[in-house]
């Protein structure tokens, strides 16, 4: 089942997400309120940056599944996207109205492990940044909080950090690197 | 594979495609709608009436428990077209968009007729048949390919740049970062420039 | 400027014909005002159309349905069956080759306290009931029968309003014409406010208004007084 691949539409947007990272998004473009509604039979759609260099490492996106939607106060349709897995997108064309479609596969990522080490620092942390958000608060309405490949990754979709060097963490960076920089920079240990 | 998510209520149970490469001929039917307009043809309209009938009547069947009422269905929808072809404008719309209004309105009607006892025949006010027209293009920019809008955003002081791409990207912001930990911002801005270089180097150069 | 619109999830129902005429005729009204919605549902009728005439449905459709073990045998027997009935619909209907006129339907009008307004397009087949008064407020009933379903034109004279209410059901509210305002803020001409059980408000129109409503249960007054009022929930919606 993991390698059969799957024709999805992409969203470009620089965002990310890794699997179990919920985003809020505005669809107001013909075409993205189409791939909404294509999603929902489809199972989804992929995010993916167009700014990403494509040597040495392929393309990838985050495969998302909408978890909620609502009409904004302007009336601007919101849909709320939860990241169900990383994938490497292979072969990408343009359909109706320059709608791209891609095939993937799905990329096997440590953020979708579990466990239940407790990670005090960075959880408690990453729990106070939440309810000091409403909208991430609203967004999460289950916080992983005791499992830490949950907040690292967390932590790596919120820092300001550049997205190239985020990038580095889908194909070629581990859990170990991931948690010792998010370390480094919320609490000073290495 | 193909998981069908659930949390937005769809209604399209008989509408589903496991790809997108099955295209319809959309310039077939709407020729075939012309010549029925046109000239009344008889072949048109069969070819018309051998591609939506046999769909038209499965729909139905999910709708519908009884076969009478589903041929019911099919009967009146292929009439409307039969009829009304004259009202197809193939610059509106396509031509699958047509059938489907009239399909859903006479749908609508027989169900009506059935649960409220009324032959009122609402469907064509609440959804016109000659203006089904497909979406005409709005002047929507893409908000996010549109380099002009990137530019702005670039343009604007590194704080409100920030709050504008965190409404798509989720990120904080280093101040809010520094506010987060109790920090003062310049050492947050050391701790990121000393953490992404211990990183550079284990990673190695390659990924710049 | 239009401010509160259908959601999405209503939008889809709409478009594939799943609402009671009451809410369909009520996403028409509003969809007619605003541009927005309009191109929203243009969209979803496009797609769903496109997906209802595909060919290759019949093996996934099946994942949808089963409830009912009927959808699967397409037997050949059918088939044939289907191809004699499909072949004698063809004849029937290109019998005769005169074709539709359309009529298009002319708007109706209604006066409440003098004061007349133009009806949306969408009404104008539609039956009313008797005017009835209680105050600053007039309402007459769309005759739809749909059961626990009410359907109404609602009224509120220049200074006038609907006392605290909840309900258990829901109340739409499209407004026709005028503007009136409750805790949350101003609506105007044009708006589609949905609100369920949950909610109580207390409408006010300082100029006056005309509302479409549907709600599916009476009213109750939930403040001191206006228990007393609790009769006229049943009045007004």
């Amino acid at each position: 089942m993991t390698n059969k691949t799957t024709n999805l539409p992409i969203f470009p947007l620089d965002v990310f997400l890794l699997p179990g990272g919920i985003t809020r998004l505005r669809i107001f473009e013909a075409k993205y309120l189409k791939m909404v509604g294509l999603s929902s039979t489809l199972g989804g759609f992929i995010i993916s940056s167009n700014k990403q260099q494509h040597e040495p490492s392929s393309r990838w996106g985050s495969w998302v599944e909408i978890i909620n939607f609502d009409n904004g106060d302007d009336g601007v349709l919101e849909i709320d996207v939860k990241c169900k897995s990383l994938v490497e997108l292979t072969m990408v064309e343009s359909e109706i109205d320059n709608l791209q479609f891609a095939s993937i596969s799905e990329i096997n990522h440590w953020s979708e492990k579990q466990s239940s080490t407790h990670l005090i620092l960075l959880s408690e942390s990453l729990l106070s940044v939440f309810e000091n958000n409403d909208l991430l608060n609203d967004l999460y309405s289950s916080k992983l909080i005791n499992n830490p490949y949950w907040v690292v990754s967390r932590w790596l979709e919120l820092l300001p950090i550049p997205h190239d060097v985020k990038h580095n963490f889908v194909f070629n960076s581990s859990y170990v690197e991931a948690k010792k920089l998010v370390n480094s920079i919320i609490s000073k240990e290495i | 594979m193909v998981a069908i998510q659930t949390n937005l209520p769809t209604h399209v149970s008989h509408a589903k495609s496991s790809s997108m490469t099955d295209k319809i001929d959309h310039t077939q039917l709407s020729a075939w709608l012309k010549e029925v307009a046109d000239a009344r043809c008889k072949i048109a309209f069969t070819h018309l009436f051998k591609f939506f009938a046999p769909k038209i009547q499965r729909i139905a069947r999910s709708k519908f428990p009884n076969e009478a009422q589903s041929h019911e269905v099919v009967q009146d929808t292929m009439s409307n077209v039969w009829r009304k072809a004259h009202l197809f404008d193939s610059d509106k719309g396509a031509a699958t968009t047509w059938v489907y209004t009239i399909m859903r309105n006479v749908t609508f009607d027989i169900l009506r007729k059935i649960k409220s006892n009324r032959e009122d025949n609402l469907s064509d006010d609440i959804w016109p048949i000659a203006e089904s027209a497909a979406a005409e293009e709005q002047p929507y920019e893409d908000h996010l390919e549109n380099k002009q809008l990137l530019r702005v955003i670039e343009a604007l002081p590194e704080t409100q740049q920030e709050v504008v791409k965190g409404f798509y990207l989720m990120e904080m912001s280093q101040e809010q970062l520094a506010n987060h930990l109790n920090l003062p911002l310049g050492t947050i801005k050391s701790r990121l420039r000393l953490a992404l270089a211990k990183l550079k180097v284990h990673l190695g150069e390659d990924n710049d | 400027m239009i401010k509160h619109h259908p959601k999405f999830e209503l939008l889809e129902a709409f478009v594939n014909g799943d609402l009671p005429a009451s809410l369909s005729i009520a996403i028409t009204i509003h969809a007619d005002m605003c541009p927005l919605c309009q191109q929203k549902i243009l969209q979803l009728t496009e797609q769903v159309a496109e997906q209802s005439f595909e060919e290759d449905v019949i093996s996934l459709d099946n994942l949808d349905n089963l409830d009912s073990s009927s959808h699967f045998d397409i037997s050949i027997d059918d088939d044939l069956e289907s191809d004699a009935l499909f072949d004698s619909m063809i004849s029937n209907i290109t019998f005769s080759e005169d074709v539709a006129e359309v009529v298009k339907p002319t708007d109706k009008s209604v006066t409440f306290k003098d004061k007349t307004y133009v009806l949306p397009t969408v009404l104008s087949n539609i039956g009313f009931g008797k005017t009835a008064n209680v105050g600053k407020l007039s309402r007459s009933r769309l005759q739809l029968n749909e059961d626990e379903i009410h359907t109404n034109l609602l009224h509120i004279n220049a200074g006038g309003g609907v006392p605290a209410h909840t309900h258990k059901g829901f109340e739409l509210t499209v407004l026709l014409d005028g503007s009136f305002t409750d805790h949350e803020g101003e609506y105007n001409k044009g708006d589609f406010i949905m609100l369920d059980g949950t909610f109580t408000h207390t409408p006010v129109s300082e100029n006056g208004c005309l509302c479409y409503t549907v709600a599916n249960d009476a009213l109750h007054f939930t403040q001191g007084i206006n228990k007393l009022l609790n009769p006229i929930g049943s009045f007004i919606y």
